[in-house]
């Protein structure tokens, strides 16, 4: 396995400290999926300040084994202004992905494509539909996706491990399920919420997921304050 | 010489150079250097009310009775707290984080001492939070969320402005801060 890449685009997922100065840099790239590479000197001020997540981003790495080099990076573009809860969803779409996506993947664009939408709604739409859409990318992404020609069938469906698809009177409505596979992000796919989970878990298994715990905890907290507001006010 | 290169920056070489400076021409020194290390390993704690290191049971910010109560200023690491007190005029207290929020390497509020942080300002005296994380992604997400633990106590919270470094030249900052620096802009007294 020997890789050389220019010039690619490219996100970072998540970034780990090693030895003093360099990093090891989780990213997600266009053309390869998800690599792994150790940036020399990537601590250092000037670098530190490129090589976040949450921003575009060219590199050029070589990669001989699992681990790879970075050997050039430069900003593709501007990053999104991401503040308060939007980018603790935003560290929820990296991990997932750092949990689910597999390494070194050259079918990965669809992937890489469904990201860049998140990242360019977030700032501004309201965040959860732009989830859901994502979560049902990568899903089908590693090979779950629904099938369509069942939803004729019934009013509303649950989500079997084994069976895919199950009508369900209490389940989700097919015309939210409809929207899901036609590529909506709005409001109208927010009733798969639980089915999407459903599906996730089935594919993270019992390790929750850290952000999600995060983003429960913090609308909780605002909710309190609501209430709060609510009763004095 | 294996253990001296448990320190950040000590590779074999200046190993080598720093043991035989001490076994040769610095006995005195090498006996205080272990004495010291010894006893800060076994005396010193974290501070009960800030986290900081302390060789009681309060460290000597906290203790002291000239700080003001009504600032809390919650930082990352106790260098952090050094570097506020040698450069700045701030006099009220601090809260230490030992780090910061980061899902993605499993350190959620627990390992961060958020509820005794929430302990803190529950106490009537606190009248603002100074949120002085670092401006990193986990920086940042770790503010919103103690931004959020203070709203929820009904206290003001301020953030720490970032934008360009003082003397600096507009030049040469990278884009992030800049942009950072343009929405963070103030009026010009």
């Amino acid at each position: 396995m020997s890789l050389r890449a220019s010039a690619e685009p490219a996100w970072i997922l998540h970034r780990r400290p090693l030895r003093e100065t360099s990093l090891i840099l989780d990213v997600l790239t266009r053309h390869y999926g998800r690599i792994s590479l150790v940036s020399r000197g990537g601590r250092q001020a000037r670098a530190g300040g490129v090589l976040q997540p949450f921003r575009p981003l060219k590199l050029d790495f070589v990669q001989k084994s699992e681990l790879g080099t970075l050997s050039r990076f430069e900003p593709d573009g501007s990053a999104p202004q991401l503040s308060g809860t939007r980018l603790w969803c935003g560290f929820y779409v990296n991990e997932l992905i750092l949990r689910l996506a597999a390494h070194n993947d050259n079918q990965a664009s669809v992937l890489f494509d469904a990201y860049l939408e998140v990242f360019e709604r977030l700032p501004e739409q309201d965040p959860a539909p732009l989830l859901r859409q994502f979560e049902y990318r990568l899903l089908s992404h590693l090979g779950y996706a629904l099938q369509e020609d069942v939803l004729s069938q019934a009013a509303a469906f649950r989500w079997d491990p084994s069976r895919g698809l199950v009508a369900a009177s209490s389940g989700v409505p097919a015309a939210a399920l409809q929207a899901l596979l036609e590529g909506a992000s709005d409001a109208r796919i927010n009733p798969c919420r639980s089915l999407l989970g459903e599906m996730l878990r089935s594919q993270l298994g019992p390790k929750p997921l850290q952000s999600a715990t995060m983003l429960r905890e913090l609308t909780s907290l605002q909710g309190a304050r609501a209430a709060g507001s609510g009763a004095t006010g | 010489m294996a253990a001296l290169r448990c320190l950040p920056g000590v590779g074999q070489k200046t190993a080598q150079r720093m043991a035989f400076q001490l076994l040769q021409r610095e006995r005195g020194g090498a006996r205080q250097l272990a004495r010291a290390l010894d006893q800060a390993l076994d005396e010193l704690g974290h501070c009960r009310d800030c986290r900081m290191f302390s060789q009681g049971d309060l460290c000597p910010i906290c203790a002291s009775d000239k700080r003001d109560d009504a600032l809390l200023c919650v930082v990352e690491s106790p260098a952090d707290v050094a570097a506020l007190e040698s450069h700045t005029d701030y006099r009220g207290r601090y809260f230490v984080l030992l780090g910061r929020l980061s899902p993605l390497d499993g350190i959620g509020p627990e390992e961060l001492g958020l509820a005794r942080l929430a302990e803190r300002m529950a106490d009537a005296a606190v009248q603002e939070v100074i949120v002085a994380t670092n401006p990193t992604v986990e920086g940042e997400a770790t503010a919103h969320y103690i931004a959020e633990l203070a709203r929820a106590a009904g206290i003001a919270v301020t953030r720490i402005a970032h934008g360009v470094p003082v003397g600096g030249e507009l030049e040469y900052v990278d884009g992030g801060t800049l942009a950072h620096a343009l929405s963070g802009r103030r009026q010009v007294e």
